[in-house]
């Protein structure tokens, strides 16, 4: 199976400003993708070149493998940015015009507005609905036909926190079903909950992408301390695995290239007589190295 | 094609300022004609007989009137063109539409396909409201009469579609529903006549071929015959008619163009 999405070199410029400078990645079919970047960093921009609401100002894509046409965008469904519906519709006439430009039958509307909890709101005009029913609609509009692809933008946008672990369950659920499902979120919290890969995304320049276990690898660290601080650095330098070794206070941390295991440290230094005093795991927070991954330079 | 007007049709069926304005539409543009001939029939008895009014009325002068006199209520459907249009852009349909699934010909079709047919339903009321006169004040029915000044008809649905044009290169282009409209009323109603003007004094007697001149042109006033000593406008009406044509197919290419290239 080709990938879902393949982006080449995709650049757009608007007068001066790159708002994304030759981002090129793949969607694996069956991923949960996560694109993940602070506001601003051309995540929208990005989506809407796929739906061929802006015109890139250099780089190409596929769908499917295929050249990109109104056909392989009938085949995704696309909540992208804000809600977009006649304010003058009820909720479900605005269904009925999205299921007729899909070229798909009338039978899945009223299952998506169950999904989604409009079912009682639904003859209600567009216009009266609260932030949250809009969002609702959009995700409602986007599943109508069942489509194997899923573009979201920020879905989770003016949802209440009820809401919010609602939506994150039926995008598990689809993603279970075997969907793709592609989200842009500034929300690290969200993507790592619900992703199986990640793109990264700051300014426009695409920062990693991959699987998310290995762009967001979860490192840990291990505290450790000893009554002679100078004695326990010049043992630890020589411990096969180090990765990194820095002076926090009156403790040391290590960090390692695989695994980590306390227990053989502590050996290793009792061996080299260094009697430890402390030994405590502590967990790198993905956030951390989210904030680290964008405020970096370019990482590769 | 059919698909496309079904959706455009499920977008305003349920759109109230859609019946208000295409029903002020229907009902004044038979009204303009009315409020003339009543009027008309105002005029004491020997006035009446001098001017002879009533032959505006009869056929074949009533196709001209009916036109001429409807024309004025073309601005409803103008308003109803730019508030279609510019809704979309302003509740941003037009990006979910080619989202869901059109390609942006398809979005741009489905918009003009509309616009012929306002100007469908505009020739409508003219053959009806002109036949209803016709055939009320007729004093003999001849159908050489009935038919003779009936390319009037063709004339009125070009003039609708040319003027329904402008208003829909205006919502195109400026996209909000207030600055198109009132944009559109400042180009009809002021700055045509301040270009025709200046083109009449510096470059020649071509002040005419503007665009909203060229559809007024094709439709002239039948009361200009009526005023002693005006030098007729000796122009053959199918200049104007060819020109209003190509008119209508620039704003097509303007606006297509416009769809196809730019950023959404």
């Amino acid at each position: 199976m080709p990938p879902v999405l393949t982006l080449q070199g995709i650049s757009k410029n608007y007068g001066s400003i790159r708002a994304l400078n030759l981002v090129s990645f793949e969607v694996p079919e069956g991923s949960v993708f996560g694109i993940l970047g602070p506001n601003g960093s051309g995540k929208t921009t990005l989506l809407s070149i796929v739906m061929d609401i802006l015109v890139p100002t250099s780089g190409s894509f596929r769908l499917f493998g295929e050249w990109p046409t109104e056909i392989q965008r009938r085949r995704i469904g696309t909540l992208l940015e804000t809600p977009n519906f006649y304010h003058y519709l009820s909720g479900k006439d605005n269904l009925v015009i999205a299921s007729r430009i899909k070229e798909k039958g009338f039978g899945d509307i009223d299952k998506v507005l169950e999904i989604v909890g409009l079912t009682q709101r639904r003859n209600s005009r567009f216009n009266t609905y609260s932030l949250g029913m809009k969002q609702r609609l959009a995700i409602a509009a986007s599943l109508i036909g069942d489509p194997s692809v899923l573009v979201l933008d920020e879905p989770t946008n003016g949802l209440d926190p009820v809401g919010i672990a609602e939506i994150r369950e039926l995008i598990r659920q689809l993603a279970q079903e075997g969907k793709t499902i592609i989200m842009a979120s500034h929300l690290l919290d969200e993507v790592e909950k619900v992703c199986t890969h990640v793109a990264i995304l700051k300014t426009g320049e695409l920062l990693a992408d991959g699987p998310v276990d290995e762009v967001l690898v979860n490192e840990d660290l291990l505290d450790i301390g000893a009554a002679d601080l100078g004695k326990l650095k010049e043992v630890m330098q020589d411990y096969p695995g180090l990765g990194s070794l820095k002076e926090s206070g009156n403790l040391l941390t290590a960090g390692f290239t695989s695994g980590i295991s306390p227990g053989e440290v502590n050996q290793y230094c009792f061996s080299r007589g260094v009697v430890l005093t402390q030994l405590r795991i502590r967990k790198r927070s993905l956030e951390s190295k989210f904030i680290e991954l964008i405020s970096s330079p370019k990482i590769r | 094609m059919g698909n496309l007007l079904r959706i455009e049709w499920l977008k305003i069926r349920k759109y109230r300022t859609f019946w208000v304005l295409m029903g002020l539409f229907v009902f004044s543009f038979p009204g303009a004609s009315y409020i003339f001939y009543y009027l008309q029939t105002q005029i004491p008895r020997q006035g009446r007989r001098l001017l002879n009014a009533r032959h505006y009325f009869q056929f074949p002068d009533i196709w001209q009137s009916a036109a001429w006199l409807g024309s004025f209520t073309l601005v409803l459907l103008g308003m109803l063109v730019i508030t279609l249009i510019t809704n979309e852009f302003v509740f941003r349909t037009h990006r979910q539409n080619i989202i869901d699934g059109w390609n942006r010909m398809q979005f741009i079709t489905a918009k003009w396909s509309m616009v012929v047919i306002f100007a469908l339903i505009a020739t409508l009321c003219l053959i009806l409201t002109a036949l209803t006169f016709g055939l009320l004040t007729a004093d003999q029915l001849y159908l050489s009469d009935i038919l003779e000044s009936s390319r009037m008809i063709w004339f009125f649905f070009v003039q609708s579609l040319a003027y329904l044009s402008v208003a829909f290169l205006f919502g195109i282009l400026f996209k909000r529903a207030g600055l198109a409209i009132g944009l559109f009323f400042l180009y009809a109603l002021i700055l045509e006549k301040v270009i025709f003007v200046l083109i009449n004094h510096f470059i020649g007697p071509y002040g005419k071929f503007l665009p909203l001149e060229t559809t007024n042109h094709l439709i002239p006033s039948p009361l200009l015959r009526a005023i002693p000593g005006l030098k007729p406008d000796n122009t053959n009406p199918y200049i104007y008619f060819v020109l209003a044509l190509i008119y209508i197919l620039l704003f097509v290419f303007i606006t297509v163009r416009q769809m196809r290239k730019a950023d959404l």
